[in-house]
Parts: structure tokens; C-alpha cells; sequence
């Protein structure tokens, strides 16, 4: 049988034991609470970018958040741009800039660029604030546009290569009016209201000398 | 007074015995602060809270758990992210804080883009309506629509153009059968029309505002 003393060391022997185990328990607790304690919020002034094993890589700086692919070319963008303009900016595999949805001048605009970098599609406010829909062609000359004359009133725009206008649609609040126009920007063909309150058609040579006129 | 041997050996052995309840009282707690962090611990980067990126200049972005939202020094110029009734939108701001530009998904999943005046009137939209028909409005300044491109309800595209009170004064649609062309006046009395009429003729005609012909042809 063992004595009193031998009891006690056996004893104080495991309590040693198990408070080592449990300084190293609270040891690891402390390093995992650590490791994967949440702050309320994370703010730093340097950019935050996350990166895959191809390179492609997305940057949150505090101009906002700009998408890179493998290749180095950013692909999407949406923030502040250089100017300070808010802008949202998709560009194709070469880099180039195929879309953008940003304030110009601080008024909307969508542009659509084509892959020669050309404005070719653009949904925008002009600088009164009038809606406007233009669509050019390859040598971005304007071809089609919708939007608001300077007296407010609606228009279609069709124009040649030239850029000048070849018919137009509209209307004022009295009566519309479709207009046709030959290469030097005479009228030929009028339907619709007059500036004089009728509404009729015509027929008009080169010179504007009517042809024919109904009624 | 020196206590015997027997009494600090019986004192010792009580103070051995409080030490090991307390070690297992402990090692439970211990435990139990493991089991609790396992449990609800989480990779640094998904956290609940903002990530944030301040400039010098005081503009910042910021990545929430609604998307990515970058202001200037003073107000928010840009959001991109999941909005109001969990719609995805990207929209815009001026330096006022107006909002002027959003491509969006409304709470139906139709898409559309609206641009907005300083005065935060609705002046054009591009959208599909509820049954997937595409609509291009432009608008006056009192929101009222001006120009519209559009499919209509019977699947027709149409352009009209509007007077200021919204009253469509032409318009140029066409179906399977021919197009038409049709100028109102101000009363709504169809004045000129040209293309197809509903009885399969092709022609023109040009009325009064008792709807009464003046020309036609053929």
C-alpha cells in the first residue's frame, strides 16, 4: 500500500500533466479566435486584390473595382473614372473598350464602341437633359438618331454618309410632319403639317419648285 | 505552533484535491471555448462587415454584402450590386448625390435602363415590359413620353411620335400584310395616312378634320 506522500506526488505529478494540456488547449483557442476574428468593418488606403492561378485578378482600390484577365487586359470596371465620373466599363479580350455606361459631363450616357474602337451605338442625355438615340456607322458618322429639337419636340433623323440629314420624322403639338431631303439638302418630298396650319403632301424639284401638292 | 506530520499531510491532501477539481472545471471551460470558436470561426475575407478602401482625396469603395458601393469625398457616385427587394442594378450618381443612371433588373426579372435629368425626372428608358416586349421612351422634361420605339401589344414595332401631352400625333408601324404611316391633329382626326389599309388596298390619302377625303390614290 502506498504511503501518504507518494499518493500526493503521484497526484501533483498528473496535475502537472493536465495543466500542461490545457495551457496548450487555451493556447490553441487563443490562436484560432485570432486567426479568425471578425472586426466590424475592414478599412485600409491600399488596394484589396484577389488573385487566381492564371494571373486574372480583381482590384478594389478607392476608385472602386476594376477586373483584370490572365492576360493583363482589364475586362470590367466600375467606379470613379479618371475624371471623376462614375463609370461602368466592359472591354473585349484586346483590352479595348467595347461598352461604357457613365455620366458624361455629369449627364447619362451608354456607348458601344465597335472593335475598331468606333462609337457606333450611344443612349444618352444631351447637355439640356433631352433624351437622344444616335447610331453611326463604321467611320462613326452619324446615320439614325432620335431626339428632342431645340423647340422640345420629338425627332427621327435619317442622314446619308455625309452626315447631313435625309428625311426626318416629328411633330409639334399641332400636327407631325415627315420630310425628305436629296443630296444637297432640299427638300423634295413633304407629308404632314405646314408652318402655315395645313396638312398635305408635296412634290418638289432640285430648285423647291413644287411639282405636285395635294390638296 | 509546527502542525504534526499527519495534520500537513491531511491539509496537503485537501489542497490537492481543490486543485484537481478546479483543473477539471477547467479543462471543461477550456473545451467548451474550443468547441464554441470551431464553431463559429470563418476565413477573414467573409466576413460579415464592409471591406473598405479609402483615398487620400476621401473617396472610397466599398464591398458589402449587397455589392460594391464607391463614393466621392462627399456622396455615393456608384452601386453596383443587389438593391431595394433584392433587384441587381448598377446605378449612377451625379456629384450632387442624384441618382441619373440604372441599368437594372425590376422585381419581375425584366430588364431596363433609365437616365434621369438633374432634376431627377425620367427622360429615356430602354426596357422590356412584363411580357418581354422591348420599349425605347424618350421623355419631356415632366416625364411625358415624346418619342417611343416599341412592339406593341399585338406584336406590331411601331414609332410614335408624341405630342406634349402624350397624345401620339404619328406613328409608323407595320405587320405581316404592309406598313402604314398615320399623321393626327391636335383632336386626334387621322389627317394623312399612306401604306396599307385594313382592307388589303395599298395607297394614300390626305382628309380634312371632318375625316372627310380630300386626295386619294389611287
Amino acid at each position: 500500500m502506498a504511503s501518504l506522500p507518494d499518493t500526493l506526488k503521484t497526484r501533483v505529478e498528473r496535475l502537472e500533466r493536465s495543466s500542461r494540456r490545457d495551457r496548450a488547449i487555451v493556447f490553441g483557442v487563443i490562436v484560432l479566435a485570432l486567426a479568425t476574428a471578425q472586426t466590424p468593418s475592414s478599412s485600409t488606403s491600399a488596394p484589396i486584390v484577389v488573385r487566381d492561378a492564371s494571373g486574372a485578378n480583381a482590384s478594389l482600390t478607392s476608385a472602386g473595382l476594376a477586373v483584370y484577365d490572365a492576360t493583363g487586359h482589364r475586362r470590367a470596371f466600375f467606379g470613379l473614372d479618371s475624371g471623376g465620373q462614375p463609370s461602368a466599363d466592359l472591354s473585349d479580350g484586346t483590352g479595348a473598350l467595347r461598352e461604357s455606361f457613365y455620366l458624361f459631363d455629369g449627364h447619362p450616357m451608354l456607348r458601344q464602341f465597335d472593335a475598331a474602337g468606333k462609337r457606333r451605338a450611344e443612349l444618352d442625355l444631351t447637355a439640356t437633359d433631352s433624351g437622344e438615340l444616335v447610331l453611326s456607322d463604321a467611320n462613326q458618322k452619324i446615320r439614325l438618331a432620335l431626339f428632342s429639337t431645340s423647340s422640345g419636340d420629338p425627332q427621327i433623323g435619317l442622314y446619308g454618309t455625309d452626315e447631313k440629314l435625309r428625311a426626318y420624322f416629328s411633330t409639334d403639338d399641332v400636327s407631325p410632319y415627315l420630310v425628305m431631303r436629296d443630296a444637297t439638302g432640299q427638300n423634295r418630298i413633304s407629308v404632314g403639317g405646314y408652318s402655315d396650319g395645313s396638312i398635305g403632301m408635296d412634290i418638289r424639284n432640285a430648285a423647291n419648285a413644287v411639282l405636285w401638292k395635294a390638296p | 505552533m509546527t502542525p504534526s506530520i499527519d495534520e500537513t499531510d491531511a491539509a496537503l491532501a485537501e489542497r490537492v484535491e481543490g486543485l484537481e477539481r478546479r483543473a477539471r472545471r477547467d479543462r471543461i471551460l477550456a473545451l467548451g471555448a474550443l468547441a464554441l470558436v470551431l464553431a463559429t470561426a470563418q476565413a477573414p475575407a467573409s466576413g460579415g462587415g464592409p471591406t473598405v478602401v479609402r483615398g487620400a482625396d476621401g473617396s472610397s469603395a466599398a464591398i458589402t454584402v449587397n455589392g460594391l458601393a464607391v463614393r466621392d469625398a462627399s456622396q455615393m457616385r456608384v452601386f453596383a450590386g443587389v438593391g431595394i427587394e433584392a433587384a441587381p442594378s448598377v446605378n449612377e450618381y451625379d456629384s450632387t448625390g442624384r441618382m441619373r443612371q440604372s441599368a437594372y433588373l425590376a422585381v419581375n426579372g425584366s430588364p431596363g435602363l433609365r437616365q434621369y435629368d438633374a432634376n431627377g425626372k425620367l427622360r429615356s428608358s430602354l426596357e422590356l415590359a412584363n411580357d418581354g416586349s422591348p420599349k425605347l421612351h424618350q421623355y419631356g422634361p415632366t416625364e411625358n413620353v415624346r418619342l417611343a420605339l416599341f412592339i406593341g401589344d399585338k406584336g406590331l414595332p411601331e414609332v410614335d411620335v408624341n405630342a406634349s401631352n402624350t397624345n401620339t400625333m404619328g406613328y409608323l408601324s407595320a405587320d405581316d400584310d404592309g406598313p402604314y404611316l398615320v399623321m393626327r391633329d391636335a383632336n386626334q382626326g387621322i389627317r394623312v395616312y399612306a401604306g396599307r389599309y385594313s382592307t388589303g388596298a395599298w395607297g394614300l390619302d390626305v382628309r380634312n378634320a371632318a375625316n372627310t377625303t380630300l386626295f386619294g390614290k389611287p
